[in-house]
């Protein structure tokens, strides 16, 4: 369509041509990310075939010194002068072989079946005591496994990055040149090289803290550590893509229940994430009204929802909207109703009961952030469009949304993502209830989370929790990549003005 | 080649991502796990020799064996937060018994609900010796989180508590060559019985569901029962007979016949569903409060609120067992589930001789028979059950009446309890398909979800 076709198109059309391009651009995003991912995935392959030619091509042309250390490390720079450097090298391979001899061989040997011999426990006749004969420990095995393996990997790059310095003092001295000494190889780590030194104990640490327990989780999706396999007593092992195979079809409870509250908690996610944004910034356009008095005790009003812990209020208004409640009873009392409203047991009023709450809750969020930005609004647009005579709600559409919205769309992609994952409200409003037995262990206003919680808490079923954590993380990374391409914060960021 | 000020803020920068990768760690015991123990021939019942308290707490050889000769106990103990006091004074009355030991023992509050999942996070900072309610021994038995009853002390446990006590305090694990006690009976009032205000109702109308609905419709109050919850609801499938169990690898196993739990669901259905004097709700919040206002006259609830409901009623407070219910033209007296609170020894514990004797103190007649007087707990010991003290507590006495229809609250598996309580909650909906057809295949949806693999 040209642009003088669009100009022609009433407002409703517009909007739903707009809607029809941002579907159509969906799959293309994907795709393009999909195709990125390939490149960079052919770059890597293609990289590790050049880096082990390289690999035997320096073998066979390196010197006696430069050979040796393709297994005693360090040789190749104590005899060319660098003694400590090739010092170091050497106890790290002495390191790295006892830590797999000593600590990490038990593990990483029974890593492809997570261990075979079970925990027994036999009465001693002579203290009447269960004596433990501790066995195999399926978690501590993936989880050293996991550590082992990322030591390994560390390893090799020391160990590839031993030849390469022995390689390169060969070069040196080929060319006449000296060799660093130790004392300036530390001044160089002071100065040129400081990331390197700024930067290794951090990347370190999250390697141990971020990155071995995020890998942990996800392997533990291929295993089958639920309820009735758990360490130390059984064992559990490997399963490959059942628990996914099992969500999305072969086991049609689980593939119902995550169908159903995938839906609810997109449903949930865009009602809760718009309703907030758009009744905030109202509210919020009504207080900055020209001609309100009083304007910091109305904003003071709604900021008072945020001072109070938004749990203590939850659990208040699940009290106050249950079947026999304050707010049941009290329109008993006045005669509007014979029977109580079932706000949080009764699927469909519950979740309608969720989104209103949620915005009693949010709005106050909304006010906060959107004042400042609508004050901001040049006043000029406004007159001029009054003086165009447009109407309130034709520049709310116009002029203060496509602001609001250009100013605010990253922060309306975290919130969605962050209701996705709105735990809070879910399980302390109502639980997830009702229940339903449609589906397996959910309730109907369960979100993925909420059910997940479920899982691990109630259940101990922890690989199907890991898989729907796995799901969750693609959903909300997906979506988020692709909108935040899409807007226009992103791509004509300089326009801000 | 940087300057100085860049390095600087570098190297500050640098420190907050270490600080920040160590955020959420928390000091933690030792967690290695080493192999330990000889192998030695399963015992055979002549060598075990049977040991009461009363000789255990007399001879520190038997009861403690090495422990605390040479270098200090140091044992924790769980209880719930009311009850701290009292377990810190009768430990400090079993370190006392055994002057010439070193033990301290520290009393820490834990709310029953949340020592089993609290024991399984950290095994190793958790508690030596904690109570638990019944409901969690299918988590903590079959992984062995909790050690087995010492040998010699089951004997004297199984002849003095009740059978339902020990019941939920036996079970056979996987590697285990019987079945054998892995906790001690602590109370054995952990049910719940029918509330009521005596002044709007009397104990023989209490005696029926039919007469208890009569009256509420007659006076305009309420009866609250909470039927979404598994716990309460699962009167449906046990008033009509039904038993469960585990098989082997701990799935739920269901002892259902449907021609015999139809007409009670149909009868609960028939009788609730319609009827706007019924009220399904949280009787954990609500019935002490509605009590209180008179909104309702009866309710079933825990025993745990007694103390609440107590002080809502004042002198109109009235308990007794649940009633009646008409399947099929024959009253039917309602079944209930029934559980128990246990101790549990730390399979981890690095003093296992000293916990269990603690465990045996703790749980022995002089202990519980101090406890039903201090804080009300019913006993589990079956001659304390029938003393005076149970007997003038309206809780404890409807509860022990209870007792005798109600199955022990064993064998279930975590499945159990939200379907039990989808179904409850269906029933009295008056919304859903309640013909024979729709209940049916509600029924036939719960045990499906129960028994999923």
């Amino acid at each position: 369509m040209k642009y003088i076709d669009y100009v022609q198109l009433n407002p409703f059309q517009k909007m739903m041509y707009q809607l029809k391009n941002f579907f159509v651009a969906i799959p293309r995003g994907i795709a393009s990310f999909f195709v990125f991912l390939g490149h960079k995935i052919a770059s890597l392959v293609l990289g590790i075939g050049r880096g082990f030619k390289n690999y035997v091509l320096n073998f066979i042309h390196g010197d006696w010194s430069t050979k040796t250390s393709y297994l005693v490390m360090g040789t190749g720079c104590i005899a060319k002068g660098q003694i400590i450097k090739g010092i170091i090298f050497f106890i790290l391979e002495v390191g790295y072989i006892l830590f797999m001899t000593m600590f990490a061989w038990s593990y990483i040997s029974k890593f492809a079946s997570l261990g075979t011999i079970k925990t027994t426990f036999t009465p001693n006749p002579m203290t009447g005591l269960d004596e433990a004969k501790y066995g195999d420990n399926s978690m501590l095995i993936l989880l050293y496994g996991v550590l082992t393996i990322i030591v390994t990997c560390i390893f090799l790059f020391v160990y590839l990055s031993n030849i390469k310095a022995s390689v390169k003092l060969e070069a040196l001295k080929k060319v006449g040149k000296k060799p660093n000494t130790f004392k300036e190889d530390l001044k160089e780590l002071l100065d040129a090289r400081y990331h390197i030194t700024l930067l290794s104990v951090p990347t370190l640490l999250v390697g141990c803290f971020t990155i071995l327990p995020l890998v942990f989780m996800i392997l533990m999706a291929f295993t089958n550590f639920d309820s009735q396999h758990q360490p130390p007593a059984t064992l559990f092992t490997w399963v490959g893509f059942k628990n996914f195979t099992d969500i999305f079809y072969q086991n049609p409870k689980y593939a119902m229940t995550f169908g159903s509250l995938i839906q609810w908690t997109l449903i949930w996610a865009v009602l809760a994430t718009f309703t907030n944004y758009i009744l905030g910034m109202i509210v919020a356009l009504m207080i900055n009204k020209k001609g309100i008095k009083f304007k910091g005790v109305f904003r003071t009003c709604f900021v008072m929802v945020i001072a109070v812990p938004q749990f203590v209020t939850l659990l208040l208004m699940a009290q106050m909207l249950s079947d026999s409640g304050v707010v049941n009873v009290a329109l008993k009392e006045m005669g509007l109703i014979t029977e109580s409203v079932k706000f949080l047991t009764d699927p469909f009023l519950a979740k309608v009961t969720l989104v209103v709450v949620n915005i009693w809750i949010g709005i106050p969020y909304t006010i906060l952030i959107t004042s400042g930005i609508l004050m901001n609004i040049p006043e000029d647009l406004y007159e001029s469009a009054r003086i165009d005579g447009a109407s309130a709600l034709v520049t709310f559409f116009k002029i203060t949304l496509p602001y609001m919205l250009f100013v605010t769309t990253p922060q309306l992609i975290t919130n969605f993502i962050g209701n996705i994952n709105n735990f809070n409200i879910i399980f302390f409003l109502t639980g997830g209830g009702p229940l339903n037995n449609d589906l397996y262990n959910a309730g109907d206003t369960d979100l993925l989370v909420t059910w997940l919680y479920k899982l691990t808490v109630d259940k101990n079923d922890y690989s199907l929790a890991a898989t729907i954590g796995i799901m969750v993380f693609v959903i909300c990374a997906t979506l988020s990549l692709v909108t935040f391409n899409m807007t226009k914060s992103a791509k004509n960021e300089e326009e801000f003005s | 080649m940087f300057s100085k000020s860049k390095k600087v803020v570098g190297t500050v920068l640098a420190a907050v991502m270490i600080a920040s990768a160590f955020a959420g760690c928390a000091p933690s015991g030792d967690s290695s796990s080493v192999a330990s123990g000889s192998e030695s021939a399963a015992p055979s019942a002549t060598e075990i020799k049977a040991i009461t308290i009363d000789e255990a707490m007399k001879d520190a050889d038997v009861a403690l064996g090495e422990e605390g000769k040479d270098s200090e106990v140091t044992l924790k103990v769980w209880a719930p937060s009311d009850a701290v006091d009292m377990f810190t004074k009768q430990c400090k009355a079993f370190t006392d018994n055994f002057k010439d030991r070193k033990i301290s023992i520290e009393v820490v509050a834990q709310g029953e609900a949340d020592a089993a999942s609290a024991l399984m996070n950290d095994p190793d900072a958790a508690a030596d010796v904690f109570g638990f309610a019944s409901d969690h021994a299918s988590k903590l038995y079959p992984d062995k989180y909790v050690a087995k009853v010492r040998l010699n002390y089951a004997a004297a446990i199984k002849e003095t508590n009740l059978q339902g006590a020990i019941d939920v305090a036996t079970y056979k694990t996987e590697t285990d060559d019987q079945p054998y006690m892995y906790s001690y009976p602590e109370t054995g009032d952990n049910g719940y019985v029918m509330f009521y205000n005596k002044s709007l109702i009397s104990a023989e109308e209490m005696g029926s569901m039919e007469s208890i609905m009569k009256v509420c419709n007659d006076k305009d109050k309420n009866l609250v029962i909470n039927m979404n919850n598994g716990f309460y609801s699962c009167i449906v499938p046990l008033t009509g007979e039904g038993t469960y169990s585990l098989d082997e690898s701990r799935h739920q196993l269901l002892n259902y016949d449907y021609a015999k739990i139809g007409p009670v669901a149909t009868a609960f259905s028939k009788l609730l569903a319609n009827d706007s004097h019924y009220v399904n709700d949280d009787v954990d919040k609500v019935l002490a409060s509605a009590l209180k206002n008179e909104t309702a006259l009866a309710g079933v609830v825990g025993t745990w609120k007694t103390k609440a409901i107590k002080n809502a009623l004042g002198d109109n407070y009235a308990a007794c067992k649940l009633p009646t219910i008409n399947v099929d033209g024959t009253d039917t007296q309602i079944k209930s589930m029934y559980g128990y609170k246990l101790v549990g020894i730390n399979s981890k514990s690095k003093f296992p001789m000293t916990s269990q004797t603690l465990a045996y103190y703790l749980t022995s007649e002089a202990c519980q028979k101090e406890r039903i007087t201090e804080l009300g707990w019913g006993p589990s010991i079956s001659t304390l059950v029938d003393s005076d003290a149970v007997k003038n507590d309206v809780a404890l006495s409807a509860m022990y009446e209870q007792q005798k229809y109600s199955v022990p609250q064993t064998g279930l598996a975590g499945s159990f309890w939200d379907p039990t309580g989808a179904f409850g909650g269906y029933i009295v909906n008056k919304d859903k398909d309640l013909s024979d057809a729709g209940i049916k295949k509600a029924y036939d949806n719960m045990v499906e979800n129960i028994t999923a693999q």
